[in-house]
């Protein structure tokens, strides 16, 4: 499924209402079956771009195109639908609900608009992220690894065709980083769209296309 | 189960502390609604029965009776009490002019001593010229009071052999009486043949109850009804300024006293309640605050999975409406448990009278103040989830709540 962000654009404000930062007019057209890495110093707006890539910041400007739906043209309900069934998003830092269990945490998203548990995809993701032992534990006496292992199992369990990881590795052990990141380059590897935004250069050997982002703009 | 009602128990399950917290807070606003209402309907039943009771427009005891307030204590409290003024003011009272009729009444305490099987109140009248009494108790019995027959006060027991004696004298139950939620409720009543019998055996066996009047020409209290067209206070007056040694009480200003008090405890239990509902609507407001501003991070990791801000709501007043639920329901439940064995005391503590409402009354009291608690509770959680359900999910990551 193609994204592609349209001259989108986006300004924060300070209280006196003066520009404290600004996304300038971005065009990004990440590929189909290759991992695109968004690097750059913290605050140059890659997460900016990724929320709103994710559908969770409306641009003051531009269109988000995911498919054929222009994202921001649907009501909330219908994006938030659309966004459980086509994106799956890692976020940065601990995103788990702690006092649910590690299995309950990885189908969220199926539980909120589907009847069926896909089993088999779960004890798959449960077996390849190394969380077979945890499955049944509450996330909240993960480790940090451990949970952004969760959540990139909870990010894939819906089957997305597109998956926006925010600074995957953040915090993460050696062992723990070359796990993430061969995952997500083994979904690019499956034809999925795949898009991080990270400053840790060690995962650029793992990107198919490498952006740099600075001020506000791509470079 | 739909996801948001799972996730909503889950919630409140993976979060005791806070959710005891709630529970606490809610219970404590619906009971306050609960217990508010029940105490001053009880009140207000009291009242209207104590009004009903009285039952003339004028009652007139020896002055000491009615000044140190031994009256009052026997038809509010219950509290066994006599005094006595002789009989010959019957034949006074009946040629004041406006008098249309009177019945005497005879106040004798039972002793705790062997020739009494229970201490209580005992309420002597004649059948006869009796206006007062008798519509009451033909409520509960309908046949003669005979010499020797006795009815009892619903608070007392009736014993498995249907018999009570009196300074010796053995009595009959003939019939229990309704609930008054007066000091009545806790009365044995007999006819004037029954009580005469009881006083000459009280003297006999050496109770001094008769020291200022022969006992065969004792009475306690008069009632008078007043003419239609004659003033009920002009009637008391002459009454007070003809005889001496008595007073003369209207009914009215009797009930007046009371419904003074209780409409005093009235106002002060409605500004309680009022400032408990201020209150912990102000702490319900501040605490689901807060606990969204904690939830914030948990609500935006439910928007990334695809939920949408009507689902977060949802989930949000879900959660509030079980916590207010359970609040209210512990809440209610304690309070009548508090209430019902303790109306007594209640009754005793505020010396007014306290008439339990019906149980239909009980129950929509009960549901209404559960319901406002949930409807409070769903405002407050709404008005804390818009805040974060208003706001872009992007902006909830990168700047909190």
């Amino acid at each position: 499924m193609k994204l592609v962000a349209d001259k989108v654009g986006y300004k924060y404000y300070r209280k006196n209402k003066k520009v404290l930062f600004e996304l300038k007019e971005t065009v990004l057209k990440p590929e189909e079956g290759k991992l695109t890495e968004i690097v750059g110093h913290s605050g140059s707006g890659k997460s900016t771009l990724l929320n709103i890539c994710a559908g969770l910041l409306t641009p003051d400007t531009g269109h988000l195109l995911v498919g054929d739906k222009d994202l921001y043209s649907l009501s909330d309900e219908e994006r938030s639908r659309f966004r459980n069934a086509h994106i799956g998003i890692i976020p940065q830092g601990q995103s788990v609900l702690k006092h649910l269990t590690v299995t309950e945490n990885i189908l969220l998203p199926i539980s909120m608009y589907r009847e069926d548990t896909p089993t088999n995809l779960l004890n798959e993701l449960i077996e390849n992220l190394g969380l077979k032992k945890l499955e049944n534990e509450k996330a909240g006496g993960l480790s940090g690894g451990e949970m952004r292992r969760v959540a990139i199992a909870r990010a894939l369990i819906g089957k997305p065709e597109i998956i926006l990881a925010d600074e995957p590795t953040g915090d993460l052990d050696a062992d723990n980083r070359k796990l993430v990141l061969t995952a997500l380059k083994n979904i690019a590897g499956e034809g999925k769209t795949v898009l991080m935004v990270t400053h840790d250069r060690e995962a650029e050997e793992y990107a198919d296309k490498i952006l740099k982002m600075d001020g506000g703009i791509l470079i | 189960m739909k996801f948001s009602t799972k996730l909503a128990i889950k919630n409140i399950k993976g979060h005791s502390a806070r959710s005891s917290a709630l529970i606490i807070l809610a219970g404590l606003l619906s009971a306050s609604v609960f217990g508010g209402s029940l105490i001053v309907k009880s009140l207000r039943n009291g009242l209207h029965s104590y009004e009903q009771r009285l039952g003339a427009d004028i009652i007139v005891a020896s002055e000491e009776a009615i000044d140190s307030g031994k009256y009052e204590s026997i038809l509010l409290q219950g509290v066994p009490g006599y005094f006595y003024m002789d009989d010959s003011v019957i034949e006074v009272i009946e040629g004041i002019d406006g008098v249309e009729s009177v019945t005497p009444q005879f106040f004798l305490a039972s002793a705790s001593s062997g020739c009494c099987d229970t201490l209580v109140q005992i309420v002597g009248f004649d059948p006869d010229s009796d206006f007062a009494i008798r519509p009451w108790i033909s409520e509960s019995y309908d046949g003669n009071i005979n010499d020797g027959d006795v009815i009892v006060g619903c608070n007392i027991n009736i014993p498995d052999s249907n018999r009570y004696k009196f300074y010796n004298v053995d009595c009959n139950v003939v019939a229990k009486l309704e609930k008054t939620g007066t000091g009545l409720d806790s009365a044995v009543y007999a006819n004037m043949n029954t009580i005469k019998q009881m006083m000459e055996s009280s003297s006999q066996i050496g109770f001094g109850y008769f020291e200022d009047v022969e006992p065969e020409h004792a009475v306690s209290s008069v009632l008078v009804n007043v003419k239609d067209g004659y003033s009920v206070t002009d009637v008391q007056r002459n009454i007070n300024l003809g005889i001496q040694g008595v007073r003369a009480v209207s009914s009215k200003d009797m009930v007046s006293n009371i419904a003074g008090g209780l409409g005093a405890i009235s106002n002060i239990i409605g500004v309680l309640v009022v400032i408990i509902w201020l209150l912990s609507f102000t702490i319900l407001t501040v605490a689901f605050g807060m606990i969204v501003n904690e939830r914030v991070k948990e609500l935006a990791v439910l928007r990334i999975s695809g939920a949408s801000k009507k689902m977060l709501s949802r989930i949000l007043i879900i959660e509030s409406i079980i916590l207010s639920l359970i609040g209210g329901l512990a809440g209610n439940a304690l309070t009548a448990l508090i209430f019902f064995p303790f109306s007594d005391s209640l009754k005793l503590s505020l010396n007014l009278p306290v008439l339990i409402p019906d149980f239909s009354y009980v129950i929509v009291i009960f549901a209404t103040s559960i319901l406002t608690s949930i409807v409070i509770c769903a405002i407050t959680s709404t008005v804390s989830g818009y805040r974060i359900t208003g706001k872009d999910t992007g902006l909830i990551f990168r700047d909190g709540a």
